[in-house]
């Protein structure tokens, strides 16, 4: 019997010998180096191979890395694609500079030497007449833990700009407001139920991983039970699929909680031991004692309402299914894992309550940190320390965190527009990475107006491998390495352990094996593409010449004094430093822990860690002095709380402020929510019952993904061969009522425009709801330059009032290329861009962009074409102030513009958090 | 021995597209084809709505009709029973891609060969599982030796149950479904929308169920990607030309051996069977996707191929006609008897032989049966026939052959009408597949052409004028014109047959 092995042994990646598939069945052997690295093509950092030709140093394929903890050899689509990426006819290979308007398309071919020189000179100016805050830099999808953020921190900056609040701030906020650690980690694989309020079957952070383990966890008896409008393909596998009207999900979740509770069904000692409880009934019901038998009937009359005939009333999904699922998570005990992170809490104003409605449930079930429940990412996530930490920037950039948001997580990206148009501030220079906010974000001709306005952002700088919406209207387009053509190092949280993935340039790696001197890994890349990390020690260099300024020495060599460092240099000290356990493993087969990293592209650093950390005894030492809070048990030693007496015992507790998950929120309460300091059924801004269905209103949800495409990036033929349009979804009896048929073209009008878009007409989607995916729609201004088999070619009108129209002049089209397949596109039309004619609508505690909209549906008109988009940027605008209106500025109760225990990816001096004329009295 | 083969558990499957992604990268597949991917299905109404994923790999039947029918043994089976292609052997006739029930074969644009998977035996020799097993993330595949009673998948075959694509075929598929549902599995049960949820629809078989809009729960194609149906125009031109040669030259032979010793069958039998099979020829090398490896067929021949039988069949057939020709033109009266009695068997075969050629693409069930073959004899008389009376306008042969030639109109037309009639209106379809393209030929998209070319202009009119012209003495004018309007009335007939035939979606 001969024995398969799902990848090549590591032991044979030196030297691994294969049979060239092409030419099959001749027996035509190649040479090749397998080197790892990590998949740059989603957050989920899930570990590649990349088979090196010895002889051309070309990558013939990717696979997964067997040795990966979190991906464990597999890849989704997305992965195995990379080489359809290095080899894109459309990648940009120079760096290049605008000549003309910005945005008018013409450009001039510069050296690296002259970028260099010219944005050092400008930063360096910047800093010198203290305008700081001026420079910013904008990443979407990171694909790297701490490295930039150092950059920034080194250049004194708060200058850390991110995508979050369009993608996960609702769920991040929940999360973090029950148990201080703003992500779960739920380990699906030993569950016995599952409840997703996401898609990661399909989508997400971190399907690959993730859908392993849910498949697995069912496979293995667990009930799977999904909550989505729309039969996802994670619908489709559900034991349980409950399609709740939009915005409605937290009745279903809170019925759920009720009925657990009524029924005696929840994990009543954990709950009395870890929940503040006591907090509650002293601020809320100061009718009843404090006693937990007191809270038990609180809450029950808390939640009275919440029978399931009134979630189905509201939800739309029949009694017996909610009864059913609360039966099959009542059998799974503290084996219950939930993973809310997009989906409804990325869809609704209030989303943030539907996250802290499922995660009650967990709570409820006392399945945090347990076998089969949902551990904090913190406790599966394993970031290194990077060598030599700079200080935190001293300044607090309120373009990133306005007054009106100190609850928002995070930064207020998608609203810069708005607020450089009202004078806010301005940028001088403005670094986008792996970030397209033109085309991700919503209202994005107001974006394209403000990145056209020099007077606004002086200087556009795109860290970017392939064209993109907003590299068009940048002053540098820089290329930059892909997956397997860069360093960077990532953890995720995919499962119950912890391990840290290391991207690396293989082909640099493999000429180095062949005995060439490498010094920088634009040697390896092809053209003049560069690696960030090394472009952003460059640049620092620039900056600080002399080191003057004090940011140089953050960028010289821990081991030659005053040179440059090198690459080998950061990461070989990271690895020989910071993380634990590397270093003996690696000299257990005689390799340094870089010489490790090279190799495996992966550590494991737990096994399984269920650690429970809130259960650790606190050392006597730690103990000493602490002073229990007499209502909530908190230890509190010098004004901060540093764990909690349970039963008798003193604990670590949860990374909140009274140490125990907060089913009430006092930080809630007194910044300015009262009302929504506990979980809450509050209905979103598109709440079904108001939608007047006689004027063919309808709630858009416009926020799913396709297992197969890579955000807006770097779309490529083999993915966009299977997934390239985005039909709009409409159930088959909303469709019937409009006499609209599969495949026609039909006017979808937001508030502030309308697009047209093509019919799909299902059984699959909630009547009342229509559906769009996010991903398609990319479109290109000029014929060559774009992704010319992914994109359309538009012509964008304006008119002096601030209306904007696009129209397609084509679709995708076949054109000839080195690679003949580039010939044979057989797809023309790639979706329409929606999010064009979406208003901004932060929600006003989490700052997070409530996605669904209410719009109307009509056949499209005679006049109408496929992907016309119109949109009134005044009304835009004027829909902003209106959303901004609904929130309750800082300062806190303490003068504060932020919680101080809340989380900040770039975190400035605790003074900064202080408005300077803040008086207490006032 | 090994013998490998798959069991897909479809309860695990999430249709991610990985496996058809990681294929498309192990074996450096263009844009448009495939050899493995997942088809999708939805059913039912909102909101018991179900999707279903089917992934679609090559079975390496037991009984394997792409081997068979593939005229240069360039289809082969390995050792442990996967049915592997030498692509340096590949002439690139389709004829494997008509064979295959599961649409699996299909041309690689690159190099104008046919492509199918196999189960990645370059991976397989390198102890490395195929490279969809490899890539699943929910590890739904499971891959090995089906005669070894300790691995995974035999266990599995043999304790669960399990079903195989199309076992009506009787082809032995080798990869096992588990929890597969039947409006996924049966191509022809789910309709096939003109677009899809995430895009266009590549190529949608004329003859697949459209969606009645009116039944919103009933199964429906979400995504799949069918390849390129193998034949055209070609082949129509071929069966016409073939036709036309071998019912001329075995008329003639008829004829002379009756005793016609006129121009006729001296000269213009041969000359017109010479001319059509010189046009065969060309049609069939230029339908070739590898023209300039034609002489393989006859070089590489494999036996069990009624396409290399009928390649050997043809050459005898085009030598004895132009051999005839020579002796026609020469005067060897004698050598022409003897090659009339030759011309008979040879000429019925080189008609005939392309009946079963075509149901050796046991794809398609509109092509299995005998009928087909008798009405090939059928149309190559008509044809043969209606050649030989315009050429009659300029030999003026004897009455006799006149008749004689006008009766083979006649009789053959009626036996092509009842055969078209019988076929295709009165009796039950077997099968769904023929019923969805006996339904594209009486009411779908060849119906026009069917009604009006086929039954009014091949049958109807040649008989109606057929009568007229034996009314009005034999008159050679109305019997000629009877003979053409024949001619393209079985033109339109050999068109609905090719299209037709391969009309219904195989995946």
């Amino acid at each position: 019997m001969t024995e398969f092995r799902k990848h090549p042994d590591p032991s044979t990646w030196e030297h691994f010998v294969d049979y060239e598939s092409t030419s099959w069945p001749k027996k035509d052997r190649r040479n090749y180096w397998i080197i790892p690295s990590i998949c740059f093509n989603c957050e989920s950092a899930c570990g590649i191979i990349a088979y090196v030709n010895k002889e051309t140093l070309e990558i013939r394929k990717i696979e997964g890395n067997p040795v990966h903890p979190g991906s464990r050899g597999r890849t989704c689509a997305k992965g195995v694609v990379t080489p359809n990426q290095l080899e894109d006819p459309d990648r940009i290979l120079y760096p290049m500079r605008r000549r003309g308007a910005r945005g008018s398309g013409e450009w001039d071919r510069v050296t690296w030497g002259v970028v260099l020189d010219e944005i050092g000179t400008r930063i360096r100016t910047a800093i010198l007449e203290g305008r700081k805050k001026e420079i910013m830099y904008h990443v979407g999808r990171p694909g790297e833990d701490g490295y930039v953020n150092r950059v920034l921190q080194a250049w004194g900056m708060d200058a850390h700009n991110s995508h979050t609040n369009v993608c996960s701030s609702s769920a991040r906020l929940a999360h973090f407001l029950w148990t201080g650690a703003d992500r779960p980690s739920p380990d699906h694989a030993n569950a016995r139920c599952i409840l997703l309020l996401s898609s990661h079957l399909e989508s997400g952070h971190y399907f690959n991983p993730h859908a392993q383990r849910i498949i697995e966890g069912q496979s293995r008896g667990a009930k799977l039970i999904v909550m989505d409008p729309r039969l996802s393909n994670t619908s489709a596998k559900a034991d349980l699929w409950m399609p709740a009207n939009p915005g409605t999900e937290a009745a279903i979740l809170l019925a759920i909680a009720k009925w657990l509770i009524d029924h005696k069904k929840y994990n009543r000692a954990f709950v009395r031991r870890w929940v503040n409880w006591q907090t509650y009934l002293t601020e809320c019901r100061q009718d009843l004692p404090v006693t937990f038998d007191a809270f038990e009937q609180a809450i029950k009359e808390e939640y009275a309402q919440f029978t399931p005939e009134f979630a189905e009333a509201e939800s739309g999904v029949a009694a017996h299914k909610i009864i059913e699922a609360a039966e099959a998570i009542a059998a799974a005990g503290t084996a219950f894992s939930t993973h809310s992170w997009r989906a409804a809490a990325a869809g609704h104003l209030w989303g943030w309550q539907i996250t802290r409605s499922i995660y009650f449930i967990v709570v409820l079930m006392g399945a945090i940190g347990e076998p089969g429940g949902v551990n904090m990412h913190v406790d599966n996530k394993f970031v290194p320390k990077h060598y030599n930490a700079p200080p935190p920037p001293e300044y607090w950039n309120e373009l990133l965190f306005p007054k009106e948001f100190p609850l928002a997580f995070h930064e207020m990206s998608f609203l810069l527009p708005h607020f450089l148009k009202e004078g806010r501030g301005k940028l001088d220079t403005y670094f986008t990475r792996v970030y397209n906010p033109l085309w991700t974000n919503p209202d994005g001709f107001t974006w394209m107006e403000v990145l056209q306005d020099e007077t606004k952002i002086g200087c556009h700088v795109a860290l970017t491998p392939f064209w993109s919406e907003t590299a068009w209207f940048a002053d540098y387009v820089l290329p930059m390495g892909l997956g397997t053509e860069r360093h960077d190092t990532m953890s995720q949280e995919t499962h119950a352990g912890r391990w840290l993935g290391f991207r690396q340039p293989v082909k640099r790696v493999a000429m180095a094996k062949r005995g060439e001197k490498v010094t920088a890994t634009h040697e390896a890349n092809p053209g003049e593409v560069w690696e960030e990390s090394e472009f952003w020690i460059a640049l620092s260099w620039r900056i600080d010449p002399d080191g003057s300024l004090g940011i140089r020495k953050f960028f010289e060599s821990p081991y030659r004094p005053g040179q440059m460092i090198t690459m080998d240099e950061y990461y070989g000290w990271m690895f020989e430093n910071s993380v634990p356990g590397l270093p003996e493993a690696a000299k257990a087969e005689s390799l340094t822990p870089l010489e490790y990293m090279r190799k495996y592209g992966v550590f494991k650093v737990d096994d399984v860690s269920y650690s429970k950390a809130y259960e650790k005894r606190l050392s006597p030492e730690v103990f000493a002095g602490a002073e229990a809070n007499p209502i909530t048990g908190a230890l509190e030693k010098n004004g901060a709380a540093i764990g909690l007496m349970v039963d008798g015992l003193p604990c670590s507790g949860f990374n909140t402020p009274s140490r125990r998950l907060e089913f009430f929120s006092p930080t809630l309460a007194k910044w300015g929510w009262p009302e929504h300091a506990i979980p809450q059924y509050a209905p979103g801004h598109v709440y079904w019952r108001t939608l007047d269905r006689q004027q063919n209103e309808f709630d858009l949800l416009p926020n799913f993904r396709l297992p197969t495409l890579i955000h807006t990036r770097s779309p490529v033929k083999w993915l966009y061969e299977i997934s390239h349009s985005n039909p709009l979804w409409m159930a088959t009896p909303d469709a019937e009522k409009l006499d609209i048929e599969l495949g026609d073209l039909v006017k979808v009008k937001t508030r502030i425009g309308y697009f047209i878009t093509r019919a799909w007409v299902t059984e699959g989607l909630r009547p009342g709801v229509v559906a769009m995916s996010h991903h398609l729609g990319r479109w290109r201004l000029h014929e060559d330059m774009g992704q010319r088999s992914a994109s359309a070619l538009v012509r964008i009108a304006r008119s002096g009032d601030g209306k904007y129209e696009m129209k397609q002049v084509h679709g995708a089209q076949p054109f000839d290329s080195d690679d003949p397949d580039s010939a044979r596109v057989w797809w023309s039309e790639v979706g329409v861009h929606q999010n064009l004619t979406f208003p901004v609508q932060p929600d006003p505690v989490s700052g997070m962009h409530c996605w669904h909209q209410k719009v109307t549906v009509e056949k499209a008109g005679p006049d109408d074409s496929y992907g016309d988009v119109m949109v009134d940027t005044a009304e835009s605008h004027r829909a902003y102030l209106e959303w901004m209106a609904l929130t309750r500025p800082a300062p806190g109760p303490d003068g504060t513009r932020r919680p101080s225990w809340f989380d900040r990816p770039l975190r400035p001096i605790a003074a900064a958090y202080r408005f300077s004329d803040w008086n207490p009295k006032s | 021995m090994p013998n490998y083969g798959f069991a897909i558990d479809l309860k695990m499957c999430i249709g991610c597209h990985a496996c058809t992604i990681a294929c498309k990268s192990e074996h450096d597949i263009p844009i448009g084809v495939n050899r493995c991917w997942v088809k999708t299905v939805e059913k039912g109404s909102f909101p018991e709505t179900q999707r279903l994923f089917l992934p679609m790999l090559c079975n390496q039947c037991e009984e394997a009709p792409c081997m068979k029918i593939c005229p240069t043994s360039a289809l082969f089976r390995r050792h442990d029973g996967i049915v592997d292609l030498y692509g340096d052997s590949c002439i690139g006739c389709k004829a494997c891609m008509v064979a295959c029930p599961f649409d699996q074969i299909f041309i690689d644009p690159n190099t104008k060969t046919a492509e199918k998977c196999n189960f990645c035996a370059n991976r397989i020799e390198n102890q490395l599982e195929p490279a969809c097993v490899s890539v699943c993330p929910t590890e739904c595949r499971i891959f090995g030796d089906l005669d070894d009673p300790n691995s995974r998948v035999a266990q599995i075959v043999a304790r669960e149950s399990f079903t195989v694509r199309k076992p009506e075929k009787g082809t032995g598929p080798k990869v096992f479904y588990l929890g597969a549902d039947n409006a996924a599995m049966q191509p022809e049960v789910a309709a096939r929308p003109f677009m899809f949820r995430e895009g266009q629809v590549h190529l949608r078989p004329l003859g697949a169920v459209e969606p009645d809009p009116s039944r919103p729960g009933d199964p429906r194609v979400d995504y799949d990607m069918p390849h390129k149906k193998p034949w055209g125009m070609d082949l129509v031109l071929y069966l016409l030309f073939k036709g036309i040669s071998t019912g001329a030259l075995f008329l003639g032979a008829v004829l002379w051996l009756i005793g016609d010793r006129s121009a006729l069958t001296a000269i213009a039998a041969p000359l017109i069977s010479t001319l059509f099979s010189v046009a065969t020829a060309v049609v069939l090398i230029k339908d070739l996707e590898r023209p300039e490896r034609f002489y393989y067929i006859l070089t590489r021949p494999n036996w069990t191929s009624w396409m290399a039988r009928g390649a050997f069949l043809l050459t005898a057939h085009g030598a004895l006609g132009g051999a005839w020709l020579l002796a026609g033109v020469l005067g060897w009266h004698g050598l022409i008897t003897a090659m009339a009695i030759l011309t008979l068997p040879i000429a019925l075969g080189t008609t005939a032989y392309t009946g079963f050629l075509f149901a050796q693409g046991l794809a398609r069930d509109l092509w299995q049966g005998t009928h087909g073959t008798i009405d090939l004899i059928a149309q190559s008389a008509i044809e043969g026939a209606a050649l030989l009376l315009i050429a009659a306008l300029y030999t003026s042969p004897s009455t006799t052959t006149v008749h004689l030639l006008a009766w083979t109109v006649c009789i053959a037309t009626t036996v092509h009408f009842l055969i078209l009639v019988s076929e295709h209106l009165f009796t039950p379809s077997a099968t769904l597949h023929h019923e969805l393209a006996v339904r594209a030929i009486v009411h779908g998209a060849f119906s026009r052409m069917f009604w009006i070319g086929a039954l009014g202009l091949g049958c109807v009119a040649p008989l109606v004028l057929f009568g007229v012209g034996v009314a009005g003495g034999f008159s050679l004018v109305t019997l000629t014109s009877a003979a053409i309007v024949a001619l393209v009335g079985g033109l339109a007939w050999e068109y609905i047959w090719v299209e037709a035939g391969q009309s219904v979606p195989l995946s």
